[in-house]
């Protein structure tokens, strides 16, 4: 399980004023369940994969987990765009640790689940969004965490990557967690268990993502 | 059917796993490693144009010197008994390797924030990787000059090598700090930065690129050697010219490589999270 306590983290704004995205936040999220969480623009889901991933640390309060956590992976996910897809998948590869032998293995896996064709060989500046997307999220599904944090990545994908990425979804339960942000309701309910709804400076914890969603659209009804 | 697939084949099948455990020097070095290969991909992979302008700058900056020169002194004059062209480039080459290293550390942290989601890697890793990559090009072609040079049958001595290999390991150690510094500060403070491309403009003029520090009048000397770049310019010539016997001070160039470099480690520790 991944336990948030008493995190507070803030945004320095111009001048002395801060901009505080969570506030006092104690949150503990189950492990081998997918989770979806959703919320506003702005509202802070970001943050929170980032804060969980460990690339941002809270001001105050602790992140612990029990097992590894993925970099949290979005669209802006620093590929260096004059090289190939290969070349990427390689870099990663190399600063996670693995030799030679095992990089190849890895970027076969990569190059066939990411189903890119010639284009793995191509520079990344010639992707489409949607290709770029494929790669990330196949260079992440080839290193075996216990917590995946995906940040809207397979939303933009088409139809055949999103079944794909469904059926991947599918395939880990019980064996990994996912942690998705996501504006795609049909989505979220369809491959998630559990809810966790960012609501201004609240956070809701939902056992069940179908009442997670039905809060949000309840809440956009209201404001609508 | 959909399922029936995923069941006959699993979608993602067993893989290596994950090296787990790694010590924090083992974390950094294979992120540098993999910075340098990546950044050589990314300078000089797609397009041969890398090599060359690598070579070109350098180049066109001594044949402009070296134009001037002749046209003020004439063609044969000679500089501590070496040819002008042997005195420029070797004020070129030690100068380029401290400015390329300051800039190339420049808007590291906003164009690599995706990166930063890997915990393994912080902005540092590109910098110090981009540093050594100039400072190993500047190398190069220090290394290309004396070969052709001595191809077109010129004489060419090297009286003190390690003098010259230490005053570059000097202009590395200076370029990453005050680029580490720049960078910090002028990502920290946007502000900042137009200030730093102020400041290092005059850079080109002061730091001995075209003369050592026993050309400038004595009465103005005490301006110029505050400058530490000057120094270590000036020692690579010493290392180069046979007739050359620098006043630079190694204490004073040292004492300013360890200052800054403690200036930009602390300060780049300090606003860690607010770069990345």
């Amino acid at each position: 399980m991944i336990r948030l306590t008493r995190v507070t983290k803030t945004y320095p704004l111009l001048g002395m004023a801060r901009h505080t995205v969570f506030r006092n936040l104690s949150l503990e999220l189950p492990s081998r369940t997918h989770i979806g969480i959703l919320g506003r623009n702005g509202a802070g889901k970001s943050t929170l994969l980032r804060l969980i991933g460990g690339a941002e640390l809270p001001d105050r309060g602790r992140v612990e987990s029990d097992g590894s956590i993925s970099p949290p992976l979005g669209l802006a996910n620093g590929f260096a765009v004059k090289i190939s897809g290969r070349d990427n998948a390689r870099f990663v590869a190399r600063i996670c640790g693995d030799d030679d032998d095992v990089a190849q293995e890895r970027i076969r896996f990569v190059r066939e689940f990411s189903e890119l064709g010639v284009f793995f060989d191509r520079p990344v500046e010639t992707y489409s969004s949607g290709m770029r997307a494929r790669l990330a999220f196949s260079i992440s599904m080839s290193f075996d965490y216990d917590y995946y944090l995906i940040d809207e990545l397979t939303a933009v994908g088409d139809k055949r990557f999103r079944d794909k990425a469904e059926r991947t979804f599918k395939e880990m339960k019980g064996r990994a967690s996912i942690i998705m942000a996501s504006h795609n309701l049909a989505q979220l309910r369809r491959d998630c268990e559990i809810g966790v709804y960012l609501k201004g400076n609240a956070v809701h914890y939902y056992d069940d993502i179908g009442a997670a969603v039905a809060a949000y659209e309840h809440d956009q009804r209201q404001a609508a | 059917m959909p399922e029936a697939e995923s069941a006959a084949q699993p979608l993602i099948p067993a893989l290596p796993p994950r090296v787990q455990g790694r010590s924090h020097l083992r974390v950094f070095l294979t992120a540098l490693h993999a910075f340098l290969l990546r950044e050589l991909k990314q300078q000089f992979g797609r397009s041969r144009l890398g090599y060359f302008w690598a070579v070109a700058e350098p180049a066109a900056t001594v044949a402009v010197l070296t134009l001037i020169h002749a046209g003020i002194r004439g063609g044969e004059a000679q500089i501590y008994g070496a040819h002008p062209i042997v005195f420029f480039v070797f004020g070129a080459v030690p100068f380029f390797t401290y400015f390329h290293c300051v800039n190339r550390c420049q808007n590291v942290c906003g164009s690599h924030k995706g990166l930063f989601n890997y915990r393994q890697i912080k902005p540092v890793d590109i910098m110090l990787a981009r540093a050594i990559i100039e400072a190993l090009s500047m190398l190069t072609v220090g290394v290309l000059f004396v070969i052709g040079w001595l191809w077109l049958g010129h004489d060419f001595s090297l009286p003190d090598p390690l003098l010259l290999l230490a005053a570059m390991l000097a202009l590395f150690a200076l370029g990453l700090a005050v680029g580490l510094i720049f960078e910090v500060f002028g990502t920290v403070y946007p502000d900042l930065r137009r200030v730093f491309t102020i400041a290092m403009r005059p850079m080109i003029f002061i730091s001995g690129l075209f003369f050592t520090i026993e050309m400038i009048p004595p009465q103005h000397r005490h301006l110029l050697t505050w400058n530490p770049v000057l120094h270590a310019v000036d020692f690579a010539r010493e290392g180069v010219l046979a007739g050359y016997d620098s006043p630079a001070s190694g204490s004073y160039l040292l004492l300013c490589i360890l200052g800054l470099l403690l200036v930009a480690f602390s300060a780049y520790r300090r606003f860690m999270y607010r770069l990345i």
